[in-house]
């Protein structure tokens, strides 16, 4: 049975560096952590991508990247970072879907961070 | 009290991350975009004390929003920190550029956050709290705090220099505000800091007191000279396109360093205040007098209400006198203030502050109701009617219902409108000419008679003069008094005299004070006089007295005849050429006049010009140099000896007699003759001279043509008002003067203005002194005669009159002919049928026997 920091470093995580952000308080970011799934920018960016709108993309991508930093998710962070630079250049023709998919694969392991430290909390 | 800090963010967990961390520090609002932030700024303006802003939002961004806000004035000042990604420079330096305080980015540290929130707030107070109290926003001028310490410190630095404080403020400043708009009030004001800056260059102290207030402390050492303050008016004008931005400065001169600064600067505003309005002047220094007159100034304001009701005003009424028989004919109403403590105040001292705070409408108001009240009190005791003149100022004829309060006015007492004469000043007309044109108009329909006070103090066009409703034009005393001094030949005055002639007006001259003014009025034809010179002002009840003893002597003149004693009795002239004749009559007349002779026609004028008391001339046709009727013309042509009876004498000669008659003898008498004869006909002339003089007494300036002296389109209206039905059969008749033109150039003989003054006393001499004698238009006159038997004798009178104007042929110029219509009034017509019917029958006899007299019937038509 392991307790939140450790399931949150197992992630990936700065424990420290993120509770700080939240006053040290966990049912805090868990609530913010809730907030994360009802946020639509991971459902824009992919509705721009399809679209070929690379601007509203890098706009979706651009907060969903402040989000996942301020959430202290590294792992996410860094997959949004990936398609972050080449949106925000305007490169086109870059492997968007792929990145895309980066992104949406580490959302999901965010889905099992949550459950994982709700689970555990319950416990 | 908890500060306010806006979030602006779009994403509503970072939004709500921030809140959090701001939430226990700060009262926290959220925006998400732009526009919302906006709507919350106009609600809380400078009440939020910072912004925290996302750059990167939809609907309107970050840089927009920066842009919208640091451009307003209103929030320009409020600090923004900009929340960053920390990914891209660019977007920090932009954000700066944009008026951006600081920026702080995600992820977030709140300890930063905190901080950096903190310390911008903190910092942006003390600057602006700096500021606010150091420097004024709009100019960039100390602000007036700053100002009076700075004022104060560099007194304490250097007790052995002597300095200046000058203030300045501009006349109606909020004019320029309201019509021009607040941001071109603002520029103007911009401007004039500029030129403060720029022209005291660092030698003084400059601040800005409030509104368009500016104040400067100099050193003593350079003089102040209209010259140089009228430059910097200049200099101000140019500021806007403006140009009648009027700046007035005030002086104080420090020389008691105890009086707190604040103190100093009122007082030379006060001094820059006391010159408003005057035109030229742009600076007053403060100085003890000027103290003086500011605390009178208020304890007058302090006192009027009370004033009023306790009777402390009264009118004062100076009489207005007819120069060519010096008889009083009316008063100016004047208000005098009799203060228990303070005595007798000046006018001139409380009406222009009553002009200014509008007090000098309820003491107008008093003014009109005690002239009133006291024309009803002399009509009550039977004098003969007088009209008052009382002011009315520029503020009453702002009033809505100024004619109503004037005909209530005359009302209450019973009076007709006539007898109030009106007097507004000529600039109150050059200020709003139509308003004013309108409502004197409507007063002078009601009846008022209107006098322009003040004239040839203002700036009449020409053009307007001719559309204002005036009966009287009263000339400005000191402009008289300088006008004198002149030569005759050049004179404005008499430029203005004729003008007056030409718009039919009469002329009162106010002020006269000495013999020689009076002499030049009389000599360029001014017909009323006003002035200490007569009499001053007086009590109501000294003017009734005066006016007691002029009704009585009236009577004495009419109903005696003859004089009591030679001493009492009028100067008679004998002018003959004959010694042994001139002792005849002084001797056949003594004991009833005291005579006097001479043996020449220059002799005669002169002594005719300077005895105006002269009761009756005996003239010799063959006096030498040239002749008698040299003597003859001068009489006639001189309006203030129409009533001077001459009686012809001469040889037998039938030609001599006619035309001695035809230009204006009273009587012809041939030699050798009874002296008796002689006396009984200078006794009957006198008489009938008196008579005469009796219906002008009763005249009113307003109603009388100036030039002919018989009544005026007005005078003609008023006068057949009071016909009534004891006075039928009235003859009315329409007169018309032909080859008047002609007449204007040939020199030496009479010009048309002399012929139609003639013609006034051929009408006089004609008729009764009841009845109405009027000129109705440039040539032509209108005579209505009462009671007239019938139509043949009414045909002879108009017949008479006609062929006097025949015969006379005055000096034998272009001939000169009068026609005549004639109509008769009997019970159930109305006057002005009756005159439209002499009209129409004038222009029928024009139309086939010009020179004659036609009688109105149906068949002149």
């Amino acid at each position: 049975m392991q307790g939140f920091q450790e399931t949150f470093e197992a992630y990936g995580a700065d424990y420290a560096a993120t509770m700080e952000r939240f006053m040290g308080n966990e049912a805090m970011y868990l609530r913010f952590l809730d907030m994360l799934f009802q946020d639509e920018n991971l459902s824009k960016l992919g509705e721009a991508l399809d679209g070929g709108d690379l601007q509203s993309a890098f706009a979706a991508a651009h907060t969903l990247k402040g989000v996942a930093a301020n959430m202290g998710l590294t792992p996410l962070y860094a997959a949004v970072c990936a398609i972050v630079e080449p949106l925000r250049a305007g490169t086109p023709g870059c492997a968007y879907a792929a990145l895309y998919a980066g992104v949406q694969q580490e959302f999901q392991k965010v889905r099992g961070l949550r459950d994982a430290l709700k689970g555990g909390g319950a416990a | 009290m908890r500060k306010t800090v806006l979030v602006v963010e779009d994403n509503l967990l970072n939004r709500s991350l921030l809140c959090q961390i701001l939430a226990d520090e700060y009262a926290v609002l959220e925006a998400e975009n732009g526009q919302e932030a906006l709507a919350l700024l106009g609600q809380y303006g400078e009440g939020i004390s910072l912004i925290l802003l996302d750059i990167v939002m939809p609907v309107m961004d970050g840089y927009t929003f920066l842009k919208i806000i640091k451009a307003d004035p209103a929030y320009a000042a409020i600090p923004v920190i900009v929340t960053t990604q920390n990914d891209a420079e660019s977007d920090e330096v932009a954000a700066l550029s944009h008026g951006a305080s600081d920026f702080v980015a995600k992820p977030y540290r709140p300890q930063i956050i905190l901080h950096r929130v903190a310390s911008i707030i903190n910092l942006r107070e003390t600057a602006a709290m700096v500021n606010l109290f150091q420097y004024d926003r709009l100019t960039g001028l100390y602000s007036k705090e700053f100002f009076y310490q700075q004022v104060k410190e560099a007194l304490q630095r250097n007790p052995g220099r002597e300095y200046d404080i000058i203030c300045s403020n501009i006349e109606n400043f909020k004019l320029v505000n309201d019509v021009f708009g607040i941001p071109t009030g603002d520029r103007l004001l911009a401007g004039i800091a500029g030129l403060y800056r720029q022209g005291m260059d660092g030698r003084g102290i400059c601040g800005r007191m409030g509104a368009d207030q500016f104040a400067c402390l100099l050193e003593r050492k350079y003089t102040y000279t209209e010259e140089a303050f009228q430059q910097a008016s200049v200099d101000v004008n140019k500021l806007l396109d403006v140009r009648n931005i009027v700046m007035k400065w005030g002086i104080y001169p420090i020389t008691d360093r105890s009086v707190p600064v604040e103190q100093m600067c009122d007082r030379a505003l006060l001094a820059a205040r006391s010159i408003k309005g005057q035109y030229g002047k742009y600076f007053a220094r403060y100085d003890d007098a000027l103290r003086d007159r500011l605390l009178k100034e208020q304890a007058i304001t302090d006192s009027m209400e009370a004033a009023l009701a306790e009777g402390q005003f009264q009118i004062y009424l100076q009489p207005k006198y007819r120069i060519r028989d010096e008889r009083m004919v009316g008063a100016e109403a004047l208000v005098r203030w009799d203060h228990p403590e303070w005595g007798f105040q000046s006018p001139a001292e409380f009406i222009p502050l009553f002009e200014k705070n509008g007090f000098i409408t309820r003491l107008d108001q008093f003014v009109w109701d005690k002239a009133c009240a006291a024309i009803r009190s002399w009509d009550d005791k039977g004098f003969p009617p007088v009209a008052v003149s009382v002011n009315v100022s520029r503020a009453d004829i702002y009033n809505a219902d100024l004619a109503g309060f004037l005909m209530g006015t005359v009302r209450r007492y019973g009076l007709s409108p006539f007898r109030l004469h009106l007097e507004i000043t000529e600039s109150a007309y050059t200020e709003n000419p139509k308003q004013i044109i309108d409502t004197v108009r409507q007063l002078r329909e009601l009846g008022f008679i209107i006098e322009m006070d003040d004239f040839g103090s203002g700036y009449s066009s020409l053009n307007m003069l001719n559309e204002m409703p005036i009966d009287i034009l009263k000339l400005d005393m000191k402009f008289i008094q300088s006008e004198t001094a002149k030569p005759n030949s050049q004179g404005i005055l008499q430029f203005i005299i004729n003008l007056a002639r030409w718009m039919h007006l009469n002329v009162v001259a106010e002020g006269v004070e000495t013999k020689e003014q009076l002499c030049r009025l009389a000599e360029i034809g001014c017909d009323y006089v006003q002035g200490y010179y007569f009499a001053k002002p007086m009590p109501v009840a000294e003017f009734e007295a005066l006016l007691a003893a002029q009704a009585d002597l009236r009577l004495d003149d009419l109903d005696e005849g003859l004089p009591p004693s030679a001493q009492e009795g009028p100067r008679l002239l004998v002018a003959d050429e004959d010694a042994g004749y001139r002792e005849e009559v002084r001797r056949a007349f003594r004991g009833r006049y005291e005579v006097d002779g001479v043996a020449s026609c220059e002799e005669a004028l002169q002594y005719i010009r300077t005895h105006p008391d002269t009761g009756a001339v005996i003239l010799s046709l063959t006096l030498p140099a040239p002749d008698g009727f040299t003597v003859l013309g001068a009489v006639q042509a001189d309006k203030s000896l129409w009533d001077l009876p001459v009686i012809a004498t001469a040889p037998p000669d039938a030609e001599l007699e006619r035309r001695a008659l035809g230009q204006g003898a009273d009587d012809f008498i041939c030699k050798p003759h009874f002296m008796q004869s002689l006396l009984k006909r200078t006794q009957a002339a006198i008489r009938a001279a008196g008579d005469r003089k009796k219906v002008r007494l009763l005249q009113d300036a307003a109603f009388e043509d100036p030039l002919t002296g018989v009544l005026n389109r007005r005078g003609l209206e008023e006068s057949v008002s009071t016909l009534g039905e004891n006075d039928l059969p009235l003859a009315v008749y329409a007169f018309d003067l032909d080859g008047l033109k002609n007449r204007n150039q040939d020199a030496g003989y009479l010009r048309g203005d002399q012929v139609l003054a003639w013609f006034g006393t051929v009408l006089r001499r004609h008729t009764r002194e009841d009845d109405v004698l009027a000129r109705v238009g440039g040539d032509e006159f209108l005579a209505v005669l009462r009671q007239m038997r019938s139509e043949e004798a009414a045909a002879r009178k108009g017949e008479e009159i006609c062929a006097a104007v025949r015969e006379y042929a005055p000096g034998d110029g272009a001939p000169v002919s009068c026609t005549a219509g004639l109509a008769m009034m009997r019970e159930g017509d109305t006057i002005q049928s009756v005159i439209q019917h002499a009209d129409q029958a004038l222009y029928q006899a024009k139309k086939r026997k010009k020179g004659s007299i036609i009688l109105w019937g149906e068949e002149t038509l």
